[in-house]
């Protein structure tokens, strides 16, 4: 079922329709909400009380872009407003000054092993650098998508994506060597 | 290296959500919409009961039915500020019964 047909059906106060919808984008708003919050708890219950949000402001929703940035917009707003909240936010930090701790991986690690050890210093890095990486390398959205979700010039969201790809090529290049190339 | 990298972005990490995770959005979406209710029926008595009482005072005052001179002055505000009170009720009431209409 497309979008625009699931959208109306929740409008029509079909909650079957809008338990489908939890199930398209649960993963997009925990993603989104993951990258901002850090505690599992409070994570869980903001993520609910996004789709809670969402389910409200629906009829508000216009298809003027498409439903996933919509959604990953009103994800990133309520996450950024529960941080500030919480005064855990160290969105002013610079990459550089960031102290990275980097976990061990033996010479026989695995491609999952990998992947775990990029996303654990993706979680060390300021929360701007996170959220950039993940909406456009895990969800998959364009410049102008993110500039849109964020709210962060496009020069900006090009700049940090530069510059977390560069952090993590210093630090993943120990452990990859040069097995793979550049 | 930077394929690997990229590779390992777009892998999922891994999330654990309760199982009852939607069903839990639900019960949260049944219990606002019914303080919703709660609110609106409230701000609904409310408003007609301050529009009615307003109406009385004002029938009181035009009547001239009190022979009260000095309770009048008054009366003639409390009348105003009633009547529009009630209005700002109803007006509330109709809004947010008109935003649940919509869903």
């Amino acid at each position: 079922m497309e979008d625009h047909q699931l959208v109306n059906r929740v409008l029509q106060g079909n909650y079957q329709a809008y338990l489908e919808l939890i199930e398209r984008y649960k993963l997009l708003v925990v993603h989104m909400v993951g990258r901002v919050v850090t505690d599992e708890q409070d994570k869980e219950e903001l993520c609910q009380d996004v789709f809670v949000k969402v389910y409200e402001s629906l009829s508000t929703f216009k298809f003027n872009s498409k439903l996933s940035t919509w959604i990953a917009t009103i994800s990133y707003r309520m996450a950024v407003n529960f941080a500030k909240k919480r005064a855990r936010r160290n969105d002013t930090q610079e990459l550089d000054d960031v102290a990275f701790m980097v976990g061990h991986l033996d010479d026989t690690f695995e491609e999952k092993d990998f992947s775990n050890f990029v996303h654990q210093i993706v979680m060390q890095m300021p929360e701007s650098y996170r959220v950039v990486l993940t909406l456009f390398y895990l969800e998959g959205f364009s410049y102008p998508e993110i500039v849109e979700i964020t709210g962060m010039p496009e020069g900006t969201v090009k700049n940090y994506l530069f510059r977390a790809r560069q952090k993590l090529k210093d630090l993943a290049a120990p452990y990859v060597g040069t097995e793979i190339e550049i | 290296m930077e394929d690997k990298i990229i590779k390992a972005l777009k892998t999922e990490p891994q999330v654990q959500l309760k199982a009852d995770f939607a069903q839990n959005v639900l019960r949260k979406i049944h219990k606002r919409e019914a303080d919703l209710e709660r609110r609106n029926m409230f701000i609904l008595a409310f408003g007609i009961l301050t529009f009615f009482a307003s109406s009385a005072l004002t029938l009181i005052l035009l009547l001239d039915l009190t022979k009260l001179p000095d309770l009048m002055g008054y009366a003639k505000w409390i009348v105003l500020g009633l009547g529009l009170f009630g209005v700002i009720q109803l007006l509330d009431a109709k809004l947010v019964w008109k935003r649940k209409l919509h869903r």
